[in-house]
């Protein structure tokens, strides 16, 4: 038996065929296939006609796989669909390949294909004739695997070698296209963030952002059996029916006239804390409207000092009169009764201290002519209550 | 070799990675970028710290000092937002953070170093809420402070320097 044909990708290891001509080897392809090769030996590549009725052939063959006609020892691979059909087929396909002289029997190769694989001895170490035949680097005509037909170690080796440059070949060109892509993620990345020029170094806060709040004050409760001291007009009497107003947020408590109070806050500032009462719930048509302003000092003389600057915040928020005429050391006033007008108003400022914080506390109240006595009845006891 | 491996390197510099680095979701900030943001301090009645919110494409940072829990009548609220934004297929993420910068309606900011919008609502006598909208790159970062007593300007001038940090910060 020949040495098997070295074709790479493919590990032939039956023959069933070894003429003067040409050789019949079935093996596999290194997926898997089954396949059968027809060889020529140095006779029948050295024939012209052989050649060339191996290549007419070939064109023709409904199995072909691949094949190589300008190898020293031209060959064509068919494939195997299985050993059942290959006596029918692949007899067709295989005898047309081969030269006139060298035509199969059919049971003979029907036995040959049935029979259990034999190893095929090994190439040897130096080259017969046919294998001889296949020269080195010849490439396949017709497949793409590569399947060049070559024999002996030195052919081996450089096939190996070919097979570890490709390999490197591969990896240096996977290594270029992620440099190439890391370095376009890169300028992506920085292209992204130069649109609108560099960004500031930040600046520190101011540590004053946020001013100071007025410190909140405990619910004022309302201080039963007060003697009354008025500042103009009319005080609640003893026994008079009035209701307390105790949740406004201020250091001090009130009565209002009978009837509802609504309460509304109106902010507060650094400076000072804003309220309004009015009676009932409509704003724009309430008969009686008091609005108060609260700021804390420190102590009385710093309140009589800041009493300028108070009076004019608050008269300018409520746009009323400021207080004018002094009550006594604590406490201003001013009234305004004109006829040309038809409310009435009266406004206040006072001094005072609750739980040992001093406060100013500022009051305008508007009432309807009717509702006159009223609204001096509420300014006296807030004097009262903050006595 | 030389050739294909340039010829590959050529490929992936022009066609490589195209969205920067960025995952659908946008580009990832910076571990910690709330504390990042530093001392808020100033804007707060008491000293208080912003609290990290989970957020679909970003982080949200805020801190809460409620009215009825002062001792005195203070309040304020900081809320900074901070987004990155995906490329889509017709937009890159930087288009794609301009457009939503560009869905807010309210008046620029002049000599910003980067596109700035910023609405002011007074709420009453030193009250109010200042938002600030910034974009840079891939970057919108929103600010809204709401805070008593406090002046416009210094609660303009504090929320510009939140917005100049944290787009610093989200590099």
């Amino acid at each position: 038996m020949t040495p098997a044909p070295l074709i790479t990708g493919y590990l032939f290891d039956r023959q069933v065929h070894a003429g003067n001509l040409a050789e019949i080897w079935l093996g596999t392809s290194a997926p898997g296939q089954q396949v059968a090769v027809t060889i020529l030996t140095a006779a029948g590549a050295a024939d012209p006609a052989t050649r060339q009725r191996l290549e007419h052939s070939a064109q023709r063959n409904p199995l072909l796989w691949a094949a190589n006609f300008s190898a020293d020892r031209p060959y064509v691979i068919v494939r195997v669909a299985s050993e059942q059909d290959t006596a029918g087929l692949l007899f067709d396909s295989l005898t047309a390949l081969l030269p006139p002289a060298e035509q199969l029997d059919g049971a003979e190769l029907r036995r040959l294909l049935l029979t259990p694989s034999t190893p095929a001895p090994a190439a040897p170490a130096v080259a017969t004739p046919h294998t001889a035949a296949v020269p080195l680097g010849a490439s396949d005509d017709t497949h793409p695997d590569t399947m060049t037909a070559r024999a002996g170690p030195g052919a081996t080796l450089k096939r190996n070698a070919r097979a570890v440059a490709g390999i490197v070949t591969v990896v240096v060109i996977c290594a270029a296209y992620l440099v190439g892509g890391t370095l376009n993620s890169a300028l992506a990345r920085s292209s992204s963030g130069q649109t609108d020029g560099q960004l500031p170094t930040p600046a520190p806060l101011p540590p004053d952002t946020l001013l100071p709040g007025v410190m909140k004050v405990p619910e004022a409760a309302l201080r039963p059996g007060l003697r009354p001291v008025p500042v103009i007009g009319a005080t609640y009497a003893a026994d008079e029916k009035a209701n307390p107003v105790i949740d406004l947020g201020l250091p001090f408590a009130f009565r209002w006239p009978s009837g509802s109070a609504g309460t509304i806050g109106l902010g507060e500032t650094s400076y000072a804390l804003f309220r309004r009462v009015i009676a009932g719930q409509n704003r724009a048509k309430t008969p009686i409207d008091l609005r108060l302003a609260a700021h804390p000092c420190q102590d009385l003389p710093t309140c009589l000092a800041e009493r300028a600057v108070f009076d004019r915040t608050w008269t300018q928020k409520f746009t009323a009169r400021p207080p004018a005429t002094a009550r006594d050391r604590q406490t201003w006033y001013t009234q305004s009764d004109s006829s040309s007008s038809k409310t009435y108003e009266l406004t206040l400022t006072r001094a005072f201290t609750s739980c040992g914080q001093w406060w100013l506390v500022g009051a305008v109240i508007t009432a309807m002519p009717e509702h006159r006595i009223d609204a001096q009845k509420v300014i006296n006891d807030i004097r009262t209550q903050t006595s | 070799m030389l050739v294909a491996a340039l010829i590959a390197f050529s490929a992936g510099a022009v066609w490589g990675f195209p969205g920067g680095g960025q995952s659908a979701t946008g580009r990832e900030l910076p571990e910690g970028l709330c504390h990042r943001l530093g001392d808020i301090d100033a804007l707060f009645p008491q000293a208080t710290s912003l609290k990290e919110a989970p957020l679909a494409g970003g982080v949200r940072c805020q801190a809460v000092a409620a009215k009825l829990q002062q001792p005195t009548h203070s309040q304020a609220t900081l809320t900074i937002t901070v987004n990155t934004f995906a490329s889509t297929d017709d937009r890159s993420p930087v288009d794609e953070a301009r457009r939503r910068f560009d869905t807010e309606p309210w008046p620029a900011v002049p000599a910003q170093a980067y596109p700035t919008k910023i609405r002011r609502t007074e709420h009453g006598d030193q009250w109010w809420e200042i938002e600030v909208l910034g974009v840079y790159g891939d970057t919108v970062v929103r600010v809204a402070y709401n805070a008593q007593p406090i002046t416009r300007a210094a609660a303009e001038r504090a929320v510009l320097i939140l917005t100049d940090k944290a787009l610093w910060e989200s590099r």
